[in-house]
Protein backbone atom coordinates (compact mmCIF):
# COMPACT_ATOMS: atom_id res chain seq x y z
CA UNK A 1 0.00 0.00 0.00
CA UNK A 2 2.87 2.21 1.13
CA UNK A 3 4.50 1.75 -2.49
CA UNK A 4 1.62 2.90 -3.82
CA UNK A 5 0.61 5.71 -1.70
CA UNK A 6 4.28 6.96 -1.95
CA UNK A 7 4.46 7.67 -5.55
CA UNK A 8 0.69 9.51 -6.07
CA UNK A 9 1.95 11.65 -2.89
CA UNK A 10 5.25 12.64 -4.75
CA UNK A 11 3.30 13.14 -7.76
CA UNK A 12 0.13 15.02 -5.89
CA UNK A 13 3.17 17.27 -4.83
CA UNK A 14 5.16 18.03 -7.40
CA UNK A 15 2.14 19.23 -9.15
CA UNK A 16 0.80 21.49 -6.56
CA UNK A 17 4.58 23.05 -6.73
CA UNK A 18 4.39 23.99 -10.35
CA UNK A 19 0.33 25.00 -10.19
CA UNK A 20 1.53 27.68 -7.74
CA UNK A 21 4.52 28.70 -9.87
CA UNK A 22 2.18 29.33 -12.69
CA UNK A 23 -0.59 30.70 -10.60
CA UNK A 24 2.21 33.37 -9.41
CA UNK A 25 3.40 33.72 -11.97
CA UNK A 26 0.83 34.14 -13.92
CA UNK A 27 -0.73 36.86 -11.16
CA UNK A 28 2.44 38.98 -11.71
CA UNK A 29 2.52 38.54 -15.26
CA UNK A 30 -0.65 40.70 -15.52
CA UNK A 31 1.28 43.35 -13.77
CA UNK A 32 4.16 43.49 -16.46
CA UNK A 33 2.15 45.47 -19.66
CA UNK A 34 3.88 45.54 -23.11
CA UNK A 35 4.88 49.52 -24.05
CA UNK A 36 5.07 50.11 -27.00
CA UNK A 37 5.51 53.11 -29.25
CA UNK A 38 1.22 54.53 -28.53
CA UNK A 39 1.76 53.47 -24.80
CA UNK A 40 5.08 55.46 -24.39
CA UNK A 41 3.81 58.26 -25.85
CA UNK A 42 0.37 58.34 -23.91
CA UNK A 43 2.57 58.08 -20.69
CA UNK A 44 4.30 60.68 -21.74
CA UNK A 45 1.36 63.18 -22.50
CA UNK A 46 -1.54 62.13 -20.80
CA UNK A 47 -0.06 63.67 -17.45
CA UNK A 48 -3.18 64.92 -15.83
CA UNK A 49 -1.27 67.00 -13.67
CA UNK A 50 1.43 64.42 -12.06
CA UNK A 51 5.45 64.65 -13.35
CA UNK A 52 6.26 60.87 -14.50
CA UNK A 53 9.58 59.44 -13.86
CA UNK A 54 10.68 56.67 -16.45
CA UNK A 55 13.48 53.92 -15.21
CA UNK A 56 15.19 51.61 -17.97
CA UNK A 57 16.92 48.68 -16.26
CA UNK A 58 17.35 45.21 -16.62
CA UNK A 59 18.32 41.89 -14.75
CA UNK A 60 21.64 41.47 -16.39
CA UNK A 61 22.24 45.20 -15.60
CA UNK A 62 24.07 45.36 -12.02
CA UNK A 63 24.02 49.02 -11.37
CA UNK A 64 20.31 49.07 -12.65
CA UNK A 65 19.52 46.13 -9.63
CA UNK A 66 21.73 47.97 -7.56
CA UNK A 67 19.55 51.19 -8.24
CA UNK A 68 16.11 49.58 -7.88
CA UNK A 69 15.05 49.24 -4.39
CA UNK A 70 15.70 53.38 -4.51
CA UNK A 71 13.24 53.66 -7.21
CA UNK A 72 10.84 51.17 -5.25
CA UNK A 73 11.10 53.42 -2.23
CA UNK A 74 10.46 56.70 -4.33
CA UNK A 75 7.56 54.86 -5.94
CA UNK A 76 6.37 54.14 -2.08
CA UNK A 77 7.17 57.97 -1.57
CA UNK A 78 5.62 59.90 -4.25
CA UNK A 79 3.02 58.09 -4.83
CA UNK A 80 0.49 60.66 -3.40
CA UNK A 81 2.83 63.71 -4.14
CA UNK A 82 1.86 64.23 -8.12
CA UNK A 83 4.63 61.79 -9.57
CA UNK A 84 3.86 58.43 -11.06
CA UNK A 85 7.11 56.23 -11.00
CA UNK A 86 7.61 53.33 -13.79
CA UNK A 87 10.18 51.28 -14.93
CA UNK A 88 10.57 49.65 -17.81
CA UNK A 89 12.62 46.39 -18.08
CA UNK A 90 14.67 45.43 -21.46
CA UNK A 91 15.37 41.86 -20.79
CA UNK A 92 14.66 39.35 -23.40
CA UNK A 93 11.39 38.39 -23.62
CA UNK A 94 12.47 34.56 -22.56
CA UNK A 95 13.88 36.06 -19.62
CA UNK A 96 10.53 37.39 -18.08
CA UNK A 97 9.43 34.95 -16.49
CA UNK A 98 12.70 33.34 -15.27
CA UNK A 99 14.31 36.42 -14.25
CA UNK A 100 12.43 39.43 -14.50
CA UNK A 101 9.12 38.84 -12.17
CA UNK A 102 11.28 36.97 -9.63
CA UNK A 103 13.39 40.13 -9.29
CA UNK A 104 10.42 42.12 -9.30
CA UNK A 105 9.09 39.66 -6.28
CA UNK A 106 12.19 40.04 -4.43
CA UNK A 107 11.87 43.54 -4.36
CA UNK A 108 9.09 43.67 -3.23
CA UNK A 109 7.69 46.14 -5.87
CA UNK A 110 4.24 48.19 -6.71
CA UNK A 111 5.85 49.88 -8.93
CA UNK A 112 4.44 49.76 -12.41
CA UNK A 113 6.60 48.05 -14.55
CA UNK A 114 6.28 47.43 -18.32
CA UNK A 115 8.37 45.52 -20.81
CA UNK A 116 9.47 46.39 -23.99
CA UNK A 117 7.44 46.39 -26.41
CA UNK A 118 9.49 47.94 -29.56
CA UNK A 119 10.14 45.72 -32.17
CA UNK A 120 13.45 47.09 -32.85
CA UNK A 121 15.83 48.61 -29.90
CA UNK A 122 16.79 51.57 -31.79
CA UNK A 123 13.19 52.75 -31.71
CA UNK A 124 12.51 52.48 -28.26
CA UNK A 125 15.82 53.98 -27.50
CA UNK A 126 15.00 56.93 -30.24
CA UNK A 127 11.71 57.48 -28.90
CA UNK A 128 13.24 58.78 -25.38
CA UNK A 129 15.83 60.46 -26.36
CA UNK A 130 17.82 60.43 -29.87
CA UNK A 131 20.97 60.81 -28.47
CA UNK A 132 21.02 58.20 -26.00
CA UNK A 133 23.36 55.48 -26.98
CA UNK A 134 21.01 52.73 -25.46
CA UNK A 135 23.21 52.36 -22.15
CA UNK A 136 21.39 51.29 -19.07
CA UNK A 137 20.50 52.14 -16.68
CA UNK A 138 18.65 55.38 -17.85
CA UNK A 139 15.95 57.90 -15.78
CA UNK A 140 14.01 60.13 -17.56
CA UNK A 141 12.12 62.55 -15.28
CA UNK A 142 9.36 64.50 -17.05
CA UNK A 143 7.60 67.28 -15.91
CA UNK A 144 3.28 67.50 -15.54
CA UNK A 145 3.24 69.13 -19.14
CA UNK A 146 5.12 65.87 -20.98
CA UNK A 147 8.74 68.24 -21.15
CA UNK A 148 11.95 66.36 -20.52
CA UNK A 149 13.75 67.76 -17.88
CA UNK A 150 15.81 64.89 -16.94
CA UNK A 151 18.15 62.31 -18.77
CA UNK A 152 20.61 60.10 -16.30
CA UNK A 153 22.70 57.67 -17.84
CA UNK A 154 24.02 55.47 -14.89
CA UNK A 155 22.84 54.76 -11.25
CA UNK A 156 21.40 57.50 -9.47
CA UNK A 157 21.66 58.17 -5.61
CA UNK A 158 18.21 58.55 -3.63
CA UNK A 159 18.90 62.38 -3.05
CA UNK A 160 19.75 63.36 -6.74
CA UNK A 161 16.78 61.67 -8.13
CA UNK A 162 14.84 63.27 -4.98
CA UNK A 163 16.07 66.59 -5.96
CA UNK A 164 16.09 66.37 -9.48
CA UNK A 165 11.79 65.10 -8.64
CA UNK A 166 11.19 67.95 -6.89
CA UNK A 167 12.59 70.48 -9.51
CA UNK A 168 10.18 68.68 -12.23
CA UNK A 169 7.01 69.07 -9.66
CA UNK A 170 7.90 72.22 -8.56
CA UNK A 171 7.92 73.68 -12.34
CA UNK B 1 21.53 91.10 -48.90
CA UNK B 2 20.73 87.52 -47.78
CA UNK B 3 23.83 86.32 -50.07
CA UNK B 4 26.00 88.62 -47.36
CA UNK B 5 24.44 87.39 -44.16
CA UNK B 6 24.63 83.57 -45.52
CA UNK B 7 28.03 83.93 -46.28
CA UNK B 8 29.21 84.54 -42.56
CA UNK B 9 27.07 82.52 -41.25
CA UNK B 10 28.42 79.70 -42.99
CA UNK B 11 31.87 80.68 -42.16
CA UNK B 12 31.17 80.95 -38.18
CA UNK B 13 29.98 77.25 -38.54
CA UNK B 14 32.96 76.34 -40.22
CA UNK B 15 35.22 78.15 -37.67
CA UNK B 16 33.04 76.48 -34.83
CA UNK B 17 33.44 73.03 -36.11
CA UNK B 18 30.11 72.52 -36.01
CA UNK B 19 29.33 72.12 -40.06
CA UNK B 20 29.85 68.79 -41.63
CA UNK B 21 28.10 67.43 -44.48
CA UNK B 22 25.58 65.24 -43.26
CA UNK B 23 27.75 62.21 -45.60
CA UNK B 24 31.55 63.34 -44.59
CA UNK B 25 32.55 60.29 -41.94
CA UNK B 26 34.00 61.67 -38.72
CA UNK B 27 37.33 60.80 -38.11
CA UNK B 28 39.11 59.85 -35.36
CA UNK B 29 42.60 60.98 -34.24
CA UNK B 30 45.56 58.90 -33.46
CA UNK B 31 45.57 57.71 -29.64
CA UNK B 32 48.01 55.77 -28.52
CA UNK B 33 47.18 52.95 -25.35
CA UNK B 34 48.76 50.06 -24.01
CA UNK B 35 47.47 46.45 -24.12
CA UNK B 36 47.50 44.17 -21.24
CA UNK B 37 51.17 43.39 -21.80
CA UNK B 38 51.83 46.81 -20.76
CA UNK B 39 52.79 46.61 -25.02
CA UNK B 40 51.58 50.47 -26.51
CA UNK B 41 50.11 50.76 -29.80
CA UNK B 42 49.11 53.34 -31.96
CA UNK B 43 45.63 53.66 -34.29
CA UNK B 44 48.61 54.67 -36.92
CA UNK B 45 50.09 50.88 -36.06
CA UNK B 46 47.24 49.95 -38.15
CA UNK B 47 47.19 52.10 -41.10
CA UNK B 48 48.17 49.56 -43.75
CA UNK B 49 45.38 47.48 -42.64
CA UNK B 50 42.48 46.62 -44.72
CA UNK B 51 39.84 48.28 -41.81
CA UNK B 52 39.77 49.02 -38.20
CA UNK B 53 37.18 47.55 -35.85
CA UNK B 54 37.42 48.95 -32.70
CA UNK B 55 35.31 47.32 -29.95
CA UNK B 56 34.63 48.72 -26.54
CA UNK B 57 34.04 45.78 -24.64
CA UNK B 58 34.12 44.21 -20.72
CA UNK B 59 34.70 41.97 -18.85
CA UNK B 60 31.73 41.79 -16.10
CA UNK B 61 28.61 42.91 -18.55
CA UNK B 62 26.92 39.99 -19.20
CA UNK B 63 25.74 42.07 -22.41
CA UNK B 64 29.14 42.26 -23.76
CA UNK B 65 30.37 38.68 -22.83
CA UNK B 66 26.87 37.30 -24.97
CA UNK B 67 28.98 38.22 -27.78
CA UNK B 68 32.57 36.46 -26.95
CA UNK B 69 32.38 33.86 -28.97
CA UNK B 70 30.91 35.98 -32.28
CA UNK B 71 33.73 38.40 -31.48
CA UNK B 72 35.93 35.48 -32.06
CA UNK B 73 34.63 34.60 -34.93
CA UNK B 74 34.48 38.38 -36.49
CA UNK B 75 38.01 38.33 -35.72
CA UNK B 76 38.38 35.10 -37.34
CA UNK B 77 36.45 35.58 -40.88
CA UNK B 78 37.21 38.97 -41.35
CA UNK B 79 41.44 38.98 -40.43
CA UNK B 80 42.29 37.20 -43.69
CA UNK B 81 40.15 39.73 -45.80
CA UNK B 82 42.87 42.70 -44.41
CA UNK B 83 40.48 43.21 -41.03
CA UNK B 84 41.97 43.89 -37.31
CA UNK B 85 39.82 43.97 -34.60
CA UNK B 86 41.07 45.49 -31.40
CA UNK B 87 39.34 45.66 -28.36
CA UNK B 88 39.42 48.28 -26.20
CA UNK B 89 38.31 48.21 -22.11
CA UNK B 90 37.49 51.60 -20.60
CA UNK B 91 35.75 50.40 -17.16
CA UNK B 92 37.68 51.35 -14.03
CA UNK B 93 36.51 48.29 -12.26
CA UNK B 94 38.21 46.03 -14.54
CA UNK B 95 42.22 46.28 -13.78
CA UNK B 96 44.27 44.96 -16.54
CA UNK B 97 45.30 42.01 -15.07
CA UNK B 98 41.07 40.94 -15.13
CA UNK B 99 41.46 42.04 -19.11
CA UNK B 100 44.31 39.99 -19.49
CA UNK B 101 42.88 36.80 -18.22
CA UNK B 102 38.93 37.72 -19.63
CA UNK B 103 40.78 37.05 -23.05
CA UNK B 104 42.61 33.96 -22.23
CA UNK B 105 40.11 32.34 -20.82
CA UNK B 106 37.15 33.67 -23.68
CA UNK B 107 39.71 32.91 -26.57
CA UNK B 108 40.46 36.58 -27.83
CA UNK B 109 43.26 37.08 -30.44
CA UNK B 110 42.74 40.23 -31.10
CA UNK B 111 44.29 43.08 -29.30
CA UNK B 112 42.82 44.57 -26.43
CA UNK B 113 43.65 47.75 -25.04
CA UNK B 114 43.41 49.34 -21.54
CA UNK B 115 41.59 53.08 -21.76
CA UNK B 116 42.86 53.68 -18.56
CA UNK B 117 40.93 57.14 -17.22
CA UNK B 118 38.35 56.22 -20.44
CA UNK B 119 40.36 58.96 -22.32
CA UNK B 120 39.96 57.53 -25.57
CA UNK B 121 36.05 56.17 -24.54
CA UNK B 122 35.68 60.21 -23.73
CA UNK B 123 36.82 61.14 -27.13
CA UNK B 124 34.65 59.14 -29.40
CA UNK B 125 32.03 59.23 -27.14
CA UNK B 126 31.59 55.69 -26.38
CA UNK B 127 29.15 55.06 -23.75
CA UNK B 128 27.94 51.47 -23.97
CA UNK B 129 29.43 47.95 -24.32
CA UNK B 130 29.66 46.44 -26.79
CA UNK B 131 30.07 49.35 -28.71
CA UNK B 132 31.55 49.07 -32.47
CA UNK B 133 33.50 51.52 -34.07
CA UNK B 134 34.60 50.15 -38.50
CA UNK B 135 37.02 52.74 -39.66
CA UNK B 136 38.81 52.40 -43.33
CA UNK B 137 42.47 53.48 -43.65
CA UNK B 138 42.01 56.98 -42.95
CA UNK B 139 40.21 56.40 -39.78
CA UNK B 140 37.47 57.67 -40.94
CA UNK B 141 34.24 56.08 -38.86
CA UNK B 142 32.30 53.85 -41.60
CA UNK B 143 30.08 52.19 -39.08
CA UNK B 144 28.92 53.11 -35.69
CA UNK B 145 26.89 50.87 -33.15
CA UNK B 146 26.47 47.66 -32.01
CA UNK B 147 27.26 44.12 -33.41
CA UNK B 148 23.68 42.94 -34.45
CA UNK B 149 20.52 43.28 -32.82
CA UNK B 150 20.40 40.39 -30.33
CA UNK B 151 22.30 39.89 -27.22
CA UNK B 152 20.89 36.10 -27.79
CA UNK B 153 22.41 34.40 -30.72
CA UNK B 154 19.50 32.38 -32.14
CA UNK B 155 17.22 35.74 -32.01
CA UNK B 156 19.39 37.56 -34.38
CA UNK B 157 18.00 39.08 -37.63
CA UNK B 158 20.51 41.68 -38.67
CA UNK B 159 24.22 40.64 -38.67
CA UNK B 160 24.88 44.54 -38.51
CA UNK B 161 28.28 45.19 -38.33
CA UNK B 162 29.04 41.93 -40.96
CA UNK B 163 27.17 43.72 -43.51
CA UNK B 164 29.02 46.91 -42.52
CA UNK B 165 32.56 44.69 -43.09
CA UNK B 166 31.24 42.91 -46.71
CA UNK B 167 30.05 46.15 -47.79
CA UNK B 168 33.19 48.14 -47.26
CA UNK B 169 35.31 45.19 -48.92
CA UNK B 170 33.46 44.90 -51.69
CA UNK B 171 33.94 49.28 -52.29
CA UNK B 172 30.44 50.06 -51.48
CA UNK B 173 28.92 52.90 -49.37
CA UNK B 174 27.76 51.24 -45.83
CA UNK B 175 24.29 51.30 -45.94
CA UNK B 176 22.90 51.47 -42.26
CA UNK B 177 26.28 53.39 -40.45
CA UNK B 178 24.74 53.99 -37.12
CA UNK B 179 22.70 51.35 -35.26
CA UNK B 180 21.84 51.36 -31.54
CA UNK B 181 21.32 48.37 -28.80
CA UNK B 182 21.04 47.81 -24.88
CA UNK B 183 23.85 47.37 -22.89
CA UNK B 184 26.07 48.44 -19.82
CA UNK B 185 27.42 51.93 -19.38
CA UNK B 186 31.16 52.24 -19.68
CA UNK B 187 32.35 52.68 -15.80
CA UNK B 188 33.73 56.06 -16.21
CA UNK B 189 36.46 57.08 -13.98
CA UNK B 190 34.78 60.50 -14.30
CA UNK B 191 31.05 60.50 -14.33
CA UNK B 192 29.57 61.58 -17.56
Amino acid sequence: MIRLIFPLLILFLLHGTEHTRATTAGAQKKTLETLDGAALSRLITHRGGKALLINVWATWCDPCVEEFPDLVALDREYRSKNVDIVSVNIDDSDDIESKVLPFLHSQKSSMKTYTNGFKKPEDFINALNPSWSGAVPATIIFDSSGKRREFLIGRQSLDSLKSKLAAAVGR
Amino acid sequence: MKRFIGIPAILAAVVLGGFRPADTPRKVENFKLKDYNGVEHSLTDYKDAKGVVLMFIATRCPISNSYNERMVALDKDYRSKGIVFIGINANKQEPVDEVKQHAKDKGFEFTILKDEGNVIADKLGASVTPEIYLLNPGFEVLYHGRIDDSSKEAKVTSQDLRRALDEFLAGKVVSTPETKAFGCTIKRVTAS
